[in-house]
């Protein structure tokens, strides 16, 4: 930097002779400590908030494909077969009105 | 980019030892505490400033493990944090406070209140960018990177906030000559 400024930044270094500080890194680190000793208890809430998650999903996923079984006699070949004779009636009942 | 002395640090702090924390603390808390100090005005600020910082890197466990540069990420969530608490000291300060601080200079050098209110008189993002040098010892590049901004801003936002210091220390020591020439005619 600029000599003109080489004054001001040595001001501006020597302006707080800190005082110590250790009060502040015992503060500091005892709520590190506190943090630490909670996430470690946090761990197995989480592991269980997971499984409450994964027996959910699982329990939505059987009751879907439960219903989705219970569900498949939708009798496809019947309808076929019904709607021949009704789709040649109304083929014939439109040809015949043109005329 | 310098990579961060303290990144061999990480694996530890993502474990979660003690040890860990303590050896990152004295490598890095009081040039953060000063830092944290010069943005937010005072000593209580910054200590609380600095302990969210730390307790903010345990609850990131498992993130922290991609971190490029730790040294960075710290005083860039240091700054951002002081920078935070100063507004809002500012917003909820009363005005007999402004006009009439309470100097926390016990410890200081006679001038050190008048640099310190000259520094609080500066923008935030050029505030930001001679507390890292000064009090937290960076380099521009450090600087550059722990606010994601270029090196040459870094360089020229300090060059101008040592301008502007220097300006204000010089319209104080002007109004001190003028105010003991009035008292010395009374």
């Amino acid at each position: 930097m600029n000599d003109d400024f080489d004054g001001l930044e040595s001001a501006l270094q020597s302006r707080h002779t800190a005082p110590d500080d250790f009060g502040a890194r015992a503060r500091i680190l005892c709520a590190v400590k506190r943090e630490l000793h909670l996430t470690r208890h946090r761990k197995p809430t989480d592991f269980w908030r997971f499984a409450a998650g994964l027996a959910a999903a699982l329990l939505l996923g059987v009751n879907l494909a439960m219903s989705a079984g219970d569900n498949t006699g939708w009798d496809m070949a019947h309808s076929r077969q019904a709607s021949a004779p009704s789709l040649r009636q109304s083929l014939h009942e439109i040809l015949n009105s043109d005329h | 980019m310098q990579v961060s002395d303290s990144n061999d640090l990480i694996p530890d702090l993502v474990a979660g030892k003690e040890a860990a924390f303590e050896l990152l603390y004295d490598r890095l808390g009081p040039r953060l505490l000063r830092v944290a100090r010069t943005i937010a005005g005072s000593h209580a600020d910054a200590e609380d400033v600095v302990q969210d910082a730390f307790v903010c890197l345990v609850r990131m466990g498992a993130k922290l493990a991609p971190l490029k540069n730790l040294e960075a990420y710290m005083f860039a969530t240091v700054q951002h944090a002081a920078i935070a608490r100063a507004s809002l000291r500012r917003r909820d300060k009363p005005i007999d406070e402004l006009l009439h601080r309470p100097a926390e200079t016990e410890f200081a050098p006679p001038g050190a209140e008048r640099l310190d209110r000259a520094l609080e008189a500066l923008p935030a993002d050029q505030r930001a960018v001679v507390a890292l040098k000064i009090d937290g010892g960076l380099t521009f590049e450090e600087i550059a990177a722990a606010l994601q901004i270029s090196t040459n801003t870094a360089a020229s936002r300090y060059r101008y906030a040592l301008e502007k210091l220097r300006c204000s220390m010089k319209q104080s020591r002007t109004m001190r000559h003028i105010v003991s020439a009035m008292e010395a005619e009374q």
